[in-house]
């Protein structure tokens, strides 16, 4: 009987022991989760500023087609309006990537394991404080190992087990479903995103390619002091903007990072993939805060 | 195809053609047109930005509602992990506060003794 005891306990912390590589896929996806959410949010912001001088240099482009005061008056109003409306919806998504930060980083807190070492100990404690009521119990043993010596890794398989379960109660098909098409619209969201910055910028770019630039060049007279360097920091950064594509993947890793995860048991989902795509978005929105005007 | 899909064909094709009228070339090329074909295309500019700008916006209103639609659900989901986690917390409180008790029962049962 107290061997087939001890094995129990040998094969229920053998058992969840397996479980925490699947928590710490779980604790690694959520940390890609919370970190594309963090660019994302960067992201955004910078869209929105770039919309802004996009938008800018856009009027002043046009302002030669609008003849009468009206129609300068009318074109202004109506375009900030128009810009408003846009920087409204960007404000929008900034709200939900908010939100989806706060559930990754509660997913994250799930996997961790900042409570497991103090309830192992106080579990521990607790054994030791009954065993002080009896010198029977205090002496109980299973297989000639101390019952006091088991309550620590039972404990921890324990709490692997509460944890592994209330992930597994978590990831319902019908969340599945809406994690993945929550991602699958930020692919969108993302492609739509990248594009929008990089062609405002440029659009900021040409015009101060055109208007820094060249034409001080065709003019007469001596060049502006930092010709030299605007014409370059001008022309170098048009090159880097063709970059932006790569921007795109993170959403799309990240989808494919989880549905691996949700859905096979080895769990072998590429989160190595994801931060590589984050990084990407970060060096979107570093080299177009780079440029600003 | 789908309608998302034929905005981004338009505004992408618009974009392109934006992209070709803040060219250098055309932008010197234009100056020596006359003052009516300067303010026409200008016009013609202003058209093309404010279509980009409500495809842009439109774009983006379809995006921000299908995600809002999932948002309950991801609210629900986050309160839900909450609890497992406050549960967690829980047990560890219980097991300190009854340790803290069991000590000092021994305690009054080695002074009693």
């Amino acid at each position: 009987m107290k061997l087939k005891l001890s094995m129990y306990i040998l094969f229920f912390v053998l058992l969840t022991g397996c479980g925490s590589t699947k928590i710490n896929q779980f604790a690694k996806f959520s940390a890609a989760g919370f970190t594309y959410t963090e660019a994302l949010d960067e992201l955004v912001d910078e869209v929105a500023d770039t919309a802004i001088d996009a938008d800018t240099i856009s009027l002043v482009k046009a302002r030669k087609g609008l003849k009468t005061q009206k129609e300068r008056g009318d074109e202004i109003i109506a375009s900030t309006k128009r810009l408003k409306n846009q920087l409204n919806v960007l404000g929008d998504l900034k709200r939900h990537v908010f939100l989806l930060k706060k559930y990754f980083l509660t997913l994250g807190r799930l996997t961790e394991s900042e409570f497991d070492e103090a309830i192992a100990n106080n579990a521990s404690a607790l054994v030791t404080e009954i065993q002080n009521f009896s010198p029977k119990l205090r002496d109980a043993d299973i297989n000639g190992t101390n019952i006091n010596q088991l309550v620590n890794p039972l404990t921890n398989a324990a709490i692997r087990k509460f944890r592994l379960d209330a992930l597994n109660e978590h990831f319902t098909e019908e969340r599945v479903k809406t994690i993945g098409l929550a991602l699958e619209t930020h692919e969108a969201l993302l492609t739509l995103l990248a594009e929008k910055i990089r062609d405002d910028q440029e659009d900021i770019l040409a015009f101060k390619e055109t208007e820094e630039i060249d034409r001080p060049f065709r003019n007469k007279g001596d060049l502006p002091k930092k010709w030299m360097e605007n014409r370059k920091a001008v022309l170098s950064n048009r090159i880097s903007l063709a970059s932006a594509d790569n921007a795109v993947e993170a959403a799309s890793s990240l989808k494919k990072a989880f549905l691996a995860l949700v859905t096979t048991n080895s769990g072998e989902a590429n989160i190595d993939d994801v931060f590589a795509d984050i990084n990407e978005i970060l060096d979107l929105v570093d080299l177009v805060k780079s440029e600003e005007l | 195809m789908a309608p998302f899909e034929i905005r981004n064909l338009i505004r992408r094709r618009l974009r392109k053609i934006k992209k070709a009228m803040l060219a250098t070339e055309f932008v010197f090329e234009l100056e020596n047109e006359p003052e009516s074909v300067q303010t026409e295309i200008a016009k013609l500019f202003l058209s093309i930005h404010r279509a980009i700008m409500q495809l842009e916006t439109k774009q983006l209103t379809v995006i921000r509602d299908k995600l809002k639609e999932l948002e309950g659900d991801i609210v629900a989901g986050e309160n839900e992990l909450k609890q497992a986690f406050e549960k967690l917390d829980q047990i560890q409180q219980d097991l300190a506060r009854a340790t803290a008790f069991l000590q000092i029962v021994n305690r009054v049962i080695s002074i009693a003794a």
